[in-house]
């Protein structure tokens, strides 16, 4: 059922938040390694564990949106799919969309006002302004991808895939 | 109207209960009818680093906010972290305040009202394993570091910083990620840091800059009288007033230590100071190549230095 | 509008929009941020919003979430998890109930090397489901015996919730981490009577299997050894002092992989899959978390969890009382909030009026993370479930619902017990000072 949407996009966005799951996991151990061997640690391994695994977190939004695998109460769908199963899918799938652009708006003026901001993060002295900038494109991709998990939502009104 | 007073803290943590609470409290009452602070303790409305964009949008109307959680935010109060700048709240309140009477953090704190500029007392090392004496004893060590300057000066002394946050710092010193920690002797009753790093080096390393801000356009709102009132409760004396809350605890928490007997204290020689004084040397230097502005820095370092008898 | 009226208003849209089977995200997002605005304006509810998001997305603690669905994917993608319940069949699936029964035990036992109940859950819930599907146990008692044994996860340390208790009530951790010693054996005897009485009265199925014979006993004790070694290895390292929560999380996971590369049975298409599916569940637990997040400064600016302690002044004579009153509200607030999120909101006010009637904070810390825990099963909004429904999209929720029943009872119970006899919890962090 996986990955129907646009197989390749949703792939390399799941590899890259993969990827950056294996990273945050290659650095903590990294860190403890060296620590019982050769009592060094790796400088900002805390914030660099935080900030791979949640970038990690944030790519795989847009598939999450797109394949609708949202973490849902299914009730009435399940009692009575005939009656609601298409009327609450379209709720659903419409509110995700005002959701979604909710999220890129907010983050997308906020990366805005800090532009030109001497800002850094705590430990590891990455500017902040590209942070933010980062997290509202990515947020606005899944802006986008909501929208296609909506237009999949309508395109299956007539029945059943 | 009710005005929001955010605190990273819990309610019963020294910030939010004896500071903040103890201010409202006596504010309060002098306020024009309608008009009230009230206290949003315990991160209810963000984390400790994101305070001071909360009051800077108005979302709470005063904050706490410690500078050096944004680093490159609030650079010139940073100063008060170079080692032997700040002995005593007290100390590094008067330094904070002067440098602002003289306009040099005007820029820095330009989008708030500023209610109380003041500082942490200088930081005692709480050891797991050893006593820490002369620097060399630190060599190779795991610190947690208050700080991202926290960390160069632990460089200069061959030691190493990491960033734990202030909750996890038990767990971290009892699983020897850190041998040890700088901090204030509240945080170590609080966090019963006694229990895993029994061993208190009683010296001064660095400290951390205070503000509690207000937002200015919240400020700007109140009547007359309001503002009269505030203004009145605001500036270098309510930061005196803190300061000498902040130094009357910090000395009663060492004495019950002392009394207690259970953790060791080591206090330092002149010889022993001058020691590290002579390893931390180049920490000045370090401070201002870390700064965006390094001629306004290097002003401030100056005036602070005088102002910290240095 | 007073914002308490706003509070409540938007308490109930939530639940609303929940039921309208609008993602769990998205309700409490859109109520959180909506509510937020009306209270303190559009621009103050954007940067709550921003920093919500930024928050949640470079929590410290929250990275041992993906870690440990990693490991349990990776895990189960090994085989590991599918051996680990064959042996448990082999040897104790001929009693009634015997898989279920080694879920709750399995559960405890990741539950001791993770500090999070949804990820307890979502390994367990990839492990044990198929397995007890297969076996013929009934979707109810399954799914039941899975999302009840993932809230041992925080129950048994490391608990990230008790540390935070502990913070925030200034609280030993180390007496906390003891007193959750009896409560622990409490709850899995209670689990396991959960299990049987159904059973005993026809309610669930769990059709039983002959004996095996010995060589097959033998067999399946020999692939008990790699699990348990692992398992043996991360919990030595945790409990020696060798590594943190967190560090525990990114290890378990590097060494499930290791062992799938080194003894051959993760293939590249395992890697693959288990890779894809991590991703997946993490996009959209991250997304509850923010959610979640926003949910509850609405709920914080409205001041409803102030007014609520309102209710205890006058009655602090009566500690008895007082604890049943929070009982009441944190089942009330358990149907709908977030567990760790609860426990911020409610441990700040509540500790000072514990405090007040003189009852003793450790024993406090474990009622409430033991009732916090069961908002986690408890419908409409139980985040375990939701994790459960998440990693098995077949299951259904009336099935879930049904299926947590009696372990919701058994509690209960376990609340009432400790209540009755407090010493449960605080004999022995009392001897151990
Ligand atoms: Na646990
Ligand atoms: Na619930």
């Amino acid at each position: 059922m996986m990955l129907k949407t646009n197989p390749l996009i949703s792939i390399a966005l799941l590899s890259a938040a993969a990827g950056c799951f294996l990273l945050g996991i290659g650095v903590t151990v990294t860190d403890v390694v060296l620590r019982k061997v050769a009592g060094i640690n790796v400088p900002g391994a805390i914030e660099l564990t935080s900030f791979s695994i949640g970038f990690g977190a944030l790519l795989s939004m847009p598939v999450c949106y797109a394949l609708r695998s949202h973490v849902t109460a299914k009730l009435l769908s399940e009692l009575k799919p005939g009656l609601f199963l298409k009327p609450l899918g379209r709720v659903g799938a419409v509110t995700s969309v005002i959701f979604a652009a909710v999220l890129v708006w907010i983050m997308g003026e906020n990366a805005i006002s800090k532009f030109g901001s001497p800002q850094t993060s705590a430990d590891l002295g990455l500017p902040m302004p590209v942070l933010l900038s980062v997290t509202a494109i990515t947020l606005g991709a899944a802006f986008f991808a909501a929208c296609v998990g909506l237009w999949l939502e309508w395109r299956r009104a007539g029945g059943w895939e | 109207r009710e005005m929001r007073v955010s605190s990273f803290e819990p309610p019963q943590g020294f910030y939010s209960s004896k500071i903040l609470q103890a201010w409202i409290d006596e504010i309060n009452p002098k306020l024009s009818e309608g008009n009230a602070f009230k206290l949003y303790p315990g991160s209810m409305l963000g984390a400790p680093p994101a305070q001071a964009e909360l009051v800077k949008a108005g979302v709470a109307d005063v904050a706490l906010v410690v500078p050096t959680y944004t680093p490159g935010l609030f650079p010139n109060s940073g100063v008060v972290e170079l080692p032997g700048m700040v002995t005593t709240s007290a100390g590094g309140t008067n330094i904070l305040n002067t440098l602002a009477e003289e306009g040099a953090l005007d820029k820095e704190y330009a989008d708030y009202k500023i209610v109380a500029l003041f500082t942490t007392p200088g930081y005692r090392f709480f050891m797991t394993g050893k006593a820490v004496t002369a620097p060399g004893d630190l060599s190779g060590l795991k610190l947690r570091s208050p700080s991202k300057f926290g960390s160069t000066l632990f460089d200069l002394v061959g030691a190493s910083g990491v960033s734990v946050p202030a909750p996890q710092v038990y767990e971290n010193l009892e699983r020897g990620v850190v041998q040890g920690a700088v901090w204030v002797m509240d945080a170590y009753r609080t966090f019963r840091l006694n229990e895993v790093a029994p061993y208190v080096t009683d010296t001064r390393f660095t400290a951390q800059p205070m503000a509690i801000l207000m937002n200015k356009a919240a400020y700007e709102s109140l009547s007359d009288a309001d503002r009269a009132v505030l203004d009145d409760m605001t500036g270098r004396a309510t930061a005196e007033w803190i300061a000498g809350v902040v130094d009357a605890t910090d000395a009663e928490i060492e004495a019950a230590f002392r009394a207690d007997g259970k953790v060791t204290f080591t206090d330092l020689d002149a010889d022993t100071q001058a020691k590290w004084d002579a390893a931390l040397a180049d920490a000045p230097a370090k401070w201002l190549a870390e700064q965006a502005d390094p001629a306004v820095a290097e002003a401030v370092l100056i005036r602070a230095g005088e102002l910290g008898g240095k | 509008m007073s914002g308490l009226a706003l509070g409540g208003i938007g308490f109930v849209a939530a639940i609303l929009m929940i039921f309208l089977e609008i993602p769990v995200a998205v309700a409490l997002g859109l109520v959180g941020l909506g509510g937020a605005a009306m209270i303190i304006g559009v621009s103050g509810a954007m940067t709550i919003g921003a920093t919500t998001i930024w928050d949640s997305l470079t929590n410290y603690t929250l990275t041992m979430l993906p870690l440990f669905v990693m490991m349990g994917n990776m895990a189960a993608q090994c085989g590991l998890s599918t051996k680990l319940y064959q042996s448990m069949s082999v040897l104790i699936g001929h009693r009634r109930g015997g898989l279920a029964l080694a879920t709750i035990g399995a559960s405890a036992g990741f539950g001791m090397i993770s500090g999070s109940s949804l990820a307890t859950t979502a390994t367990m819930g990839r492990i044990a489901l198929p397995e007890m599907q297969v076996a013929g146990y009934s979707r109810a008692l399954s799914a039941g015996s899975v999302a009840a044994g993932g809230t041992l996860g925080i129950l048994i340390p490391p608990s990230t919730v008790l540390v935070i208790y502990a913070f925030i009530a200034e609280q030993s951790i180390r007496s906390l981490l003891l007193a959750t010693a009896g409560p622990i054996v409490l709850a899995v005897s209670l689990y396991c009577l959960a299990i049987w009485v159904p059973i005993w009265l026809g309610i669930s199925s769990a059709p039983s299997r002959s004996r095996a014979n010995g060589a097959e006993r033998r067999a399946a004790i020999r692939e008990l050894v790699p699990p348990l070694g692992i398992f043996g290895l991360i919990m030595g390292g945790l409990y020696s002092g060798l590594f943190t929560a967190n560090e525990t999380a990114a290890i378990g996971a590097a060494v499930v992989l290791a062992y799938g590369v080194f003894s051959r049975r993760l293939s590249w298409k395992g890697f693959f899959d288990a890779s894809m599916d991590t991703a997946l569940t993490c996009g959209a637990l991250y997304l509850v978390l923010i959610g979640a997040n926003l949910f509850n400064f609405f709920l914080a600016l409205s001041g409803l969890p102030f007014s609520l302690t309102g209710l205890f002044a006058g009655i602090l004579d009566q500690p008895l009382l007082v604890i049943l009153l929070m009982l009441a509200i944190y089942l009330i607030l358990g149907t709908l909030m977030d567990s760790l999120a609860m426990l911020l909101l409610t441990v700040p006010l509540f500790v000072p009026v514990a405090q007040a009637a003189g009852i003793d904070l450790i024993w406090f810390g474990i009622f409430a993370v033991m009732v916090v825990e069961m908002g986690l099963i408890t419908p409409p909004v139980g985040m375990n479930l939701f994790v459960l429904k998440t990693t098995n999209p077949e299951l259904q929720m009336m099935d879930l619902w049904r299926g947590v029943t009696p372990f919701v009872m058994a509690d209960l119970v376990r609340v009432a017990i400790i209540i009755a006899i407090p010493a449960i919890v605080t004999w022995l962090p009392r001897i151990a000072i």
